[in-house]
C-alpha cells in the first residue's frame, strides 16, 4: 500500500506540472476503445492492460519492420491484421510469463498497470490534451525515455519493469529473428547425434 | 547418444503434485528438498547405500524431449521468476534453475575445481573442518569421473575464441575450461536444458540412478516447512504447486524421515529453515548469501561472432581473481556468456529505434563478463534472505563501496581486451552509456559511469552461502558436516554451505560436497556404502 501511494503521489504531482486540475477532470471523463479482439485465455492482463500495451509495444520495438511483426504467427499481412495479431502475440506471452512471478512481483505490476490505465497514466502517457490511444509515438517515447533516466527508483523499475516484459516478448518469437541475423535453434534429428 | 535417460521417470517413481493425487503421509529414512547439484549427488549416493530416499522438487520434471531451445519455452520452465528473479531492490538479476535437476539441468557446463584459496579463508576465518585440497580432491577426482569432467578439446565458438584472443594480446593468461558433457554437438544451447541428454547434469546422471535404486521424486511440491518435537527434526510438510510454480494447496502431505536433507539452494534452504521459525540464536540464518556479482559489457565486431552458437562458455581467464591478495580489492574471473534474442534484447535497455539499431548487428556481437568473488572482504558482507508476506523468499543484497571498485575495474578490463581483440565498438551494460569506438574514449566513459543501482546492470548466476558452515554457531549456520547447530537430524548440502563464494562457477564444489556429506551421512544412517565411495 506504502509503494502504492508513493507511485499515485509522484505522477499526481507530474500530471499537476503537465496540465493542471482542468486536464485530470478531462481525463477521468474521457473514454477509451475496446482492447483489440483475443481468443487467449489472460489469466493476468486485463483489457485495460492490454490496451495499454497496444499503446507501449510498438514504441519499445519501432523500427522493426512492420513485415517482421506480422509474420508472427504466419498470419497474411494486410492492414487490418498487421497490428491485431502482432500486439496479441506479444501480449499473450507477457501475461504467460507475468502468471509465473511470485505473488508480490504480480501485486506491483498490478499497481503498475492500474496506473497507467488510470486517468492520470493516460496523461503521463500521452502529454497531451487527447486520449492516449491517438498519442503520437513521439510522445509516448518521451514519456518512456523521462521514466528510464528520472531520479525516482520506483519509475526506473516501472521502465525497467516493462522494457524486460515487452522486449523479452517481442523478440521470443521466430518471425522478428531474421530482422537480427538469428538463425534459430539448430535442426537435429536423432539420427545425427 | 544416450536417450534411455528420459525413461527412469515412471508414474510409479514420479509424482507431479500440479496433477496428481499427493499421499497424506509417506515415511522414508532420507527426504531430500531440492533436486540440483546438492540434491541430486546426494540422491545417488544415498540410495546406492540402501536408504529409503523420496526427492522433493519445487519446479516441473522436464527432460530432453520437453527442450525446444527456445528462450520462451525454457525460462517459463525452467527458471526461477522467469529467468528473472532479482534482489529486493531490484538492483541485481539473478539465474537460477527451477526444474528437476535444479541449476545444472540449465547452466553452462563449466566444472571448477575450489581454488586453494577459498578453502584456506574458509579454515582460517570459519573454523571449516576437512575440506582442504588434498581431502577434498579423491571427491573431485570421483565426481570428475562421474559426471564425465575434462577440459573441452573442440575448438572454442568466435565469442569464446575472442577472449582468448585479447587475453594473449595483452599478455594475460587465459585457459581452457573443463565440461561436465558426454557426446556434446556443440549446439549452444546448455542454458535451455540440453535437448540430447550429453550434459552430464543431475537430470540425466544421479537423479535417474537414484530411482533406479529405489527412490521416488515428487515435482512440482515445495517443502513448507520442517517438522520439529522440541531439537529434534522429524519430517516436512509439502506444498502442492501449480502448473504455473505457484502453490496450490498447503500442507498437502506429511514426510516422516530419520533424516531432512535441505538441498534447496541458497535463497531456497534458508528461506524453509524460516518459514519453519529454526532456531537461529545467533541471526545467522539467511545471512551472508553470496552472488558473484556480475558486469557484462557487448562488442561490435567486424566479423560476425554468433555468440549463440556452440559451447557457451570454453574459455576463461583468471588474470585478475586474486589481484589484490584474498582478501584485498575484490578479484574477478572472465568468462563470456552466450547471447540469444530474448536475454539479449531485455539486457539492452533502451527503446525504440536507439534498441532496434542494437538489435540489428545481434550477431557481430560478442559479449563478457566478469564475475567479482564476493564475501573475503570486510566490506563485502553478502545480502540476506528474508520471507514476504506470502512465506516467499526474497534476497537483500547492496553493493558496497568495494564492490562497486570491483565492478568498475572489471568493466575497465573486459573493454580494453575486446579492444585487444579487435572490437570495432563497445557497449557496456549501464544505463547512461553510448557506444563507444576506441579505449580510450571507452576508458574515460566508464571511469565516470555513475555507481548507482538500477543504472548499472549486475546480474548473478551463482547464489551461495545463507546457511553458512563453520565450527563456531555464533558465525554459522551448520558445522563442517553441514549438521545443523542447533537441530538434530538435519543437513544441509548445497551452495548455501559456502561461507564465501569462491571465485569459479559453483557446480563442481558443490557436487564434490555433496558426495563427502553424503557419504559421511550413509555411515550415520548405518547404510551400505558402495565400494567405489568407500575407499574415499
Amino acid at each position: 500500500m506504502k509503494r502504492r501511494s508513493l507511485l499515485k503521489n509522484i505522477v499526481s504531482v507530474s500530471v499537476l506540472s503537465l496540465g493542471g486540475v482542468a486536464a485530470l477532470q478531462y481525463y477521468q471523463q474521457s473514454q477509451l476503445r475496446p482492447a483489440k479482439p483475443d481468443n487467449f485465455d489472460y489469466l493476468f492482463l486485463t483489457e485495460q492492460d492490454r490496451i495499454v500495451l497496444e499503446v507501449l509495444i510498438p514504441v519499445f520495438v519501432a523500427g522493426l519492420s512492420l513485415n517482421d511483426i506480422a509474420s508472427i504467427n504466419k498470419v497474411p499481412i494486410n492492414k487490418a491484421s498487421i497490428n491485431k495479431v502482432s500486439i496479441n502475440k506479444v501480449t499473450q506471452n507477457i501475461d504467460s510469463a507475468i502468471v509465473r512471478l511470485p505473488i508480490r512481483t504480480q501485486v506491483e505490476l498490478r499497481e503498475l498497470f492500474e496506473l497507467l490505465a488510470s486517468a492520470f497514466g493516460r496523461l503521463m502517457l500521452a502529454n497531451v490534451w487527447l486520449n492516449w490511444q491517438s498519442a503520437s509515438a513521439e510522445s509516448v517515447d518521451e514519456f518512456l525515455a523521462e521514466w528510464r533516466d528520472s531520479r525516482i527508483d520506483l519509475l526506473k523499475i516501472a521502465y525497467k519493469g516493462l522494457h524486460k516484459l515487452i522486449v523479452g516478448s517481442v523478440y521470443a518469437e521466430q518471425a522478428v529473428w531474421s530482422a537480427i541475423g538469428y538463425a534459430g535453434p539448430p535442426q537435429i534429428s536423432l539420427s545425427q547425434v | 547418444m544416450n536417450y534411455s535417460a528420459n525413461d527412469f521417470f515412471s508414474k510409479d517413481n514420479s509424482q507431479d503434485y500440479s496433477v496428481d493425487l499427493p499421499e497424506k503421509q509417506i515415511d522414508c529414512d532420507v527426504v531430500i528438498i531440492g533436486s540440483g547439484a546438492g540434491g541430486g549427488i546426494s540422491a545417488e549416493i544415498l540410495s546406492r547405500s540402501g536408504l529409503k530416499v523420496i526427492i522433493v522438487e519445487e519446479g516441473p520434471l522436464r527432460t530432453a524431449k520437453d527442450f525446444k531451445m527456445q528462450e520462451k519455452i525454457a525460462y517459463a520452465d525452467l527458471y526461477q521468476e522467469v529467468a528473472g528473479r532479482q534482489t529486493l531492490d531490484k538492483g541485481i538479476q539473478i539465474l537460477q534453475g527451477r526444474s528437476v535437476g535444479g541449476s545444472t539441468t540449465v547452466n553452462w557446463t563449466s566444472s571448477f575445481r575450489t581454488p586453494q584459496q577459498t578453502l584456506k579463508f574458509w579454515q582460517s576465518e570459519f573454523s571449516v573442518d576437512g575440506f582442504t585440497r588434498e581431502k577434498l580432491s579423491p571427491w573431485f577426482d570421483w565426481v570428475e569421473k562421474r559426471l564425465n569432467i575434462s577440459p573441452w578439446t573442440i575448438p572454442p565458438n568466435r565469442n569464446n575464441q575472442l577472449l582468448a584472443d585479447g587475453a594473449k594480446k595483452l599478455g594475460w593468461s587465459s585457459a581452457v575450461i573443463p565440461r561436465n558433457v558426454k557426446g556434446c554437438a556443440n549446439l549452444g544451447y546448455c542454458g535451455m536444458g540440453c535437448p540430447i541428454n550429453a550434459k552430464q547434469s543431475m537430470l540425466v546422471t544421479t537423479i535417474p540412478t537414484a530411482l533406479k535404486n529405489g527412490a521416488r521424486l515428487i515435482s512440482r511440491a515445495r517443502a513448507e516447512s520442517i517438522i520439529m518435537d522440541k531439537d529434534q527434526v522429524k519430517g516436512v510438510w509439502l506444498s502442492a504447486m501449480n502448473e504455473h510454480g505457484q502453490v496450490k494447496q498447503k500442507n498437502v502431505t506429511k514426510i516422516t524421515a530419520k533424516r531432512v536433507l535441505l538441498s534447496a539452494g541458497a535463497i531456497g534452504s534458508p528461506a524453509i529453515l524460516l518459514r519453519s521459525s529454526a532456531p537461529d540464536p545467533h541471526k545467522t540464518l539467511g545471512k551472508r548469501t553470496f552472488l558473484h556479482p556480475v558486469s557484462a559489457i557487448v562488442a561490435k565486431m567486424a566479423e560476425k561472432v554468433e555468440a549463440f552458437s556452440g559451447a557457451p562458455q570454453s574459455i576463461y581467464s583468471d588474470e585478475f581473481l586474486w589481484r589484490d591478495g584474498v582478501s584485498g580489492e575484490i578479484g574477478y574471473k572472465m568468462e563470456v556468456p552466450p547471447m540469444h534474442p530474448v536475454l539479449s534484447s531485455s539486457l539492452l535497455i533502451k527503446h525504440g529505434q536507439q534498441h532496434t539499431d542494437l538489435m540489428k548487428d545481434f550477431a557481430y556481437y560478442q559479449a563478457n563478463l566478469a564475475l567479482l568473488r564476493d564475501g573475503f572482504n570486510d566490506d563485502s558482507q553478502g545480502g540476506q534472505v528474508s520471507l514476504d508476506s506470502e512465506g516467499y523468499p526474497q534476497l537483500d543484497y547492496k553493493i558496497s563501496a568495494t564492490l562497486w571498485r570491483g565492478l568498475r575495474q572489471a568493466m575497465l578490463s573486459m573493454c580494453e581486451l575486446q579492444f585487444a581483440a579487435g572490437a570495432k565498438q563497445v557497449l557496456p551494460l549501464h544505463l547512461d552509456v553510448t557506444l563507444q569506438s576506441s579505449w580510450l574514449q571507452a576508458k574515460s566513459m566508464i571511469e565516470q559511469l555513475p555507481a548507482e543501482k538500477l543504472r548499472w546492470q549486475t546480474l548473478s548466476a551463482h547464489v551461495m552461502g545463507g546457511c553458512g558452515m563453520g565450527k563456531d554457531s555464533k558465525k554459522s549456520v551448520v558445522n563442517s558436516l553441514g549438521q545443523h547447530h542447533q537441530l538434530e537430524n538435519l543437513t544441509v548440502i548445497d551452495g548455501s554451505l559456502f561461507p564465501t563464494s569462491l571465485g569459479v562457477n559453483p557446480q563442481l564444489t558443490i557436487y564434490s560436497i555433496a558426495a563427502k556429506l553424503a557419504s559421511r551421512m550413509v555411515i550415520d544412517l548405518h547404510g551400505q556404502l558402495p565400494g567405489d565411495l568407500l575407499e574415499l
